[in-house]
């Protein structure tokens, strides 16, 4: 039980980052990006290239990877999404919907189909009492939570966060008080790049790097942010920690193939029941 | 602070291709204040996210002191010294006063002015009610309460033009009141204002100059004393009074 | 070479009743249908197994038909409430559970293993030799069949009643019309449509497993309705048969340029679907086909 407790929070904290990364964005522009999950695969990919194709060693490559590929969301976001924003969120949808296939297979052109694994030590796993831990799990705990952290104290106390809250909570009022859209725009997408190449590192880590990745994640990440009531960046790390634990429990009576199943059942269940989310406020839908 | 006027020159602007505000002029000259009122659906919010720069107008110029700002974002505009308190959603609801007070004055605030510590004080001392709630939810507050906070949070940066769209809307009699009495004291100091207003005698009261906005176009554009007493706005507007 | 043309001509055709099934479903009704590969994969999988047991072809299409149609219209019922951007994830999401399920489930669906020897329907009819011109026939037909209903349904007053359901829900509320009821009807009409033409997905490879089935149909799909105009199903048409046509016909470049593996081709083709999909809803967003009335009326103008 314990066990499964524990390794249900680390599959939460998996989902927590790019949950958090969705909401943003959504919280920020009002459209939910389908390709996050490309994005997850894109980040892992940048970091395979700095890791095992030019030799350095992972942390490194997983921080030149998360900028460079912040600046990629950035220069996506001026090719594809900004010319369509004063469009219907649909519209949105449907581009972020080529987005992720153009991305993906610009991954599968260089890189093939096989899976690829990082170039990390094998180390044997920790052992606390009857609770396994191991190493793999472990990095994911600290980098999630010291990015988590990171984040938190930028939307709490820094200029920027304010500002990005302002235009979540009320895009006029933020503009008359002089806060210029297109700076926040580009600093949700920078925020959002880098926590999403992250979390491709660590999944990457966790399992292996391979096209789909991020499309088997698209639809728990999905989940996680709506159970934070999609329009709370903070609340979504809460829905993803949820959905972690209620995915590995379900395990007890449910083949673990069919995890993506008792996410989608979460999520059906709530938007009937709870439609603004099981932590979010009420978000009124148009 | 030197003192700015607004001007608005044949203003054409409305949503979706649609006019509403039909070639408006007006002119609310520094350190004055201009009233603007009218029936509802006459294009007084219009006319003001056009002040403000929420919406661009399809012909005509608007200007800020010596400055054509027809062209100006609304953040540019608001960097220029133009402060803005919506009717609606005038607060950011998920953060706290003090927060709200915080964004009021950190992206407007000309660098060598007054400290924020400084600034806030001064607001506190127009609206010592909200010196309580500072650590608050803004949108847990009473409706009297967060106009205040809206006010504090424009008067913040020291605004040179402060725009109010229906400041005593929703306000208890009272409320309104007292709101007025505060808005007395701003333009007091010197600030130039342009309110848009429901209430007519309360806002007329309150003006240098007044207004009467009907179906977008400008009906009467007069010292505030002499549209009060203009029989037609008496009959219109006040109840027959 | 013409086997290549029949060939991609099928396939074409399949996607065309994809497109026409979604232009129903966005195009006209504004629901996004982002599981739209699930439900085609239901279909191809219902008639599959079907007619593996005997049952005869057309019997069998038609039972799928009505089943994805079921589903669809379940899957519409979750989103009672909701705006847009949730009916996507969920239709999404039902159509990955599916897809799960399908994988998973073997001794139902012979899993991974995929189902084989799927039998053709009115196979006798054709002489020897032409069984895949016979079966482009019959697919040709089902599209025109499908055209022709929907532009029935277009010009019908349910047809009316279900633009007016994309452009103003609160309106038809506000007559007394309930949206779900539409909206379901307008799943269940496009899952048949998709039932239809996972069913002759299914016919025309004979064999099927869930590697066939993925998102990438939905894609097409969105990319039929993008260019061909969002509600023209004409346009829908015209765009099946030109640019999927072309898409699916670069599959033949492997024989002709060296070097070039078929996973590559595949990337590139896929690319190109994604990014072409971006820029037409950039610089074309009414698409080719001609807009039966602006979607875009302004709904902004209020003071």
């Amino acid at each position: 039980m314990g066990q499964l407790l524990v390794n249900g929070i680390v599959a939460g904290l998996l989902l927590a980052l790019p949950a958090l990364a969705l909401s943003l964005t959504f919280s920020v522009l009002r459209f939910a990006n389908y390709a996050i999950g490309s994005y997850l695969t894109c980040g892992a990919y940048l970091v395979y290239v700095g890791n095992v194709v030019l030799g350095m060693p992972l942390w490194l490559a997983a921080g030149a990877g998360a900028i460079l590929f912040a600046g990629i969301a950035v220069a996506i976001d001026w090719l594809a999404f900004r010319p369509l924003r004063d469009r219907s969120s649909v519209t949105l949808l449907v581009a972020s919907m080529g987005v992720a296939i153009a991305l993906e297979n610009v991954i599968r052109l260089f890189a093939g189909n096989a899976p690829r694994a990082y170039d990390v030590p094998v180390a044997r796993p920790i052992r606390l009492g009857d609770i396994r831990l191991n190493h793999e799990q472990l990095t994911i705990l600290i980098t999630v939570t010291a990015a988590l952290a990171v984040v938190w104290i930028v939307f709490r106390f820094t200029r920027l966060g304010r500002m990005m809250r302002a235009v979540a909570d009320n895009p006029d009022l933020a503009a008359v008080r002089g806060i210029a859209r297109a700076r926040v725009v580009a600093s949700v997408w920078m925020i959002s790049g880098v926590l999403v190449s992250l979390s491709g590192v660590l999944i990457g880590l966790d399992a292996n790097v391979e096209p789909q990745m991020g499309w088997t994640y698209l639809l728990p990440v999905f989940t996680a942010a709506i159970l934070g009531g999609i329009a709370s960046p903070m609340a979504a790390v809460a829905g993803a920690l949820t959905l972690g634990v209620a995915e590995e429990l379900a395990t007890l009576v449910m083949p673990v193939h069919y995890r993506t199943i008792v996410s989608f059942l979460l999520m059906a269940t709530l938007l009937l029941l709870r439609p603004w989310g099981l932590f979010g406020k009420r978000w009124v839908t148009k | 602070m030197r003192a700015t006027g607004l001007e608005m020159r044949n203003v054409v602007a409305g949503y979706g291709g649609q006019p509403i505000l039909h070639r408006v002029t007006l002119s609310v000259r520094a350190g004055e204040t201009l009233v603007v009122v009218g029936p509802n659906g006459s294009g007084k919010s219009t006319l003001m996210k056009t002040a403000v720069g929420l919406l661009r107008p399809f012909s005509g110029a608007v200007q800020l002191g010596d400055t054509d700002v027809t062209e100006l974002s609304a953040p540019a505009r608001a960097a220029r010294g133009l402060a803005y308190v919506p009717q609606e959603a005038n607060i950011f609801r998920n953060m706290t006063v003090l927060e709200n007070l915080q964004v009021g004055h950190e992206f407007v605030a000309p660098l060598n002015g007054p400290p924020f510590a400084e600034r806030l004080e001064s607001v506190l001392g127009l609206f010592p009610e909200i010196r309580a709630k500072l650590r608050s939810a803004a949108g847990h507050l009473s409706g009297g309460q967060r106009q205040m906070v809206a006010m504090a949070a424009a008067l913040m940066p020291e605004p040179s033009v402060l725009a109010l769209d229906e400041p005593s809307a929703g306000l208890s009699p009272r409320n309104a009141e007292l709101l007025f009495e505060v808005i007395g004291r701003v333009a007091q100091s010197g600030v130039t204002m342009l309110i848009v207003e429901q209430n007519t005698r309360l806002g007329l009261g309150a003006a240098d100059q007044g207004v009467v906005l009907v179906a977008g176009r400008i009906r009467l554009a007069a010292p505030a004393a002499e549209v009060l007493a203009d029989p037609e706005i008496r009959r219109l507007y006040l109840g027959g009074a | 070479m013409t086997v290549y043309l029949i060939s991609t001509l099928t396939v074409v055709a399949i996607a065309a009743l994809a497109g026409l099934a979604l232009n129903l479903q966005w195009g006209l009704g504004g629901l996004v249908n982002f599981g739209l590969f699930g439900f085609y994969m239901l279909g191809a999988y219902i008639a599959g197994l079907l007619t593996v047991q005997g049952v005869p072809p057309l019997l069998a299409l038609l039972v799928a038909m009505i089943g994805v149609a079921a589903l669809s219209a379940a899957s519409a019922l979750i989103s009672v409430r909701l705006s847009e951007d949730y009916l996507a994830i969920v239709t999404l999401g039902f159509a990955e559970c599916l897809r799960l399920v399908i994988s998973y489930e073997a001794w139902l669906t012979k899993g991974m293993l995929g189902v084989a020897g799927i039998a053709r329907p009115l196979q006798d009819l054709w002489p020897r030799g032409f069984a895949d011109t016979g079966f482009l026939g019959l697919s040709l037909l089902a599209v025109f069949i499908v055209y022709v209903l929907l532009q029935g349904v277009a010009r019908s007053p349910f047809g009316r009643l279900v633009r007016a359901t994309r452009d103003d829900p609160g309106v038809v509320e506000a007559l007394g019309k309930s949206v779900l009821s539409v909206r379901v009807r307008v799943f269940a009409v496009g899952g048949a449509i998709l039932g239809l033409a996972g069913s002759l997905h299914a016919f025309y490879y004979t064999y099927i497993d869930p590697t066939q089935f993925g998102p990438i149909i939905t894609a097409y799909a969105f990319m039929a309705v993008v260019v061909g105009g969002r509600g023209s199903n004409r346009g829908v048409l015209i765009a099946a048969f030109t640019l999927i046509f072309l898409l699916e016909g670069s599959r033949f470049l492997i024989d002709l340029v060296p070097g070039l593996g078929a996973s590559e081709l595949a990337a590139i083709r896929l690319f190109l679907v994604g990014t072409g999909l971006v820029v037409l809803l950039i610089f074309k967003p009414d698409g080719f086909g001609r807009e039966p009335r602006s979607a875009l009326a302004d709904r902004t103008s209020r003071l």
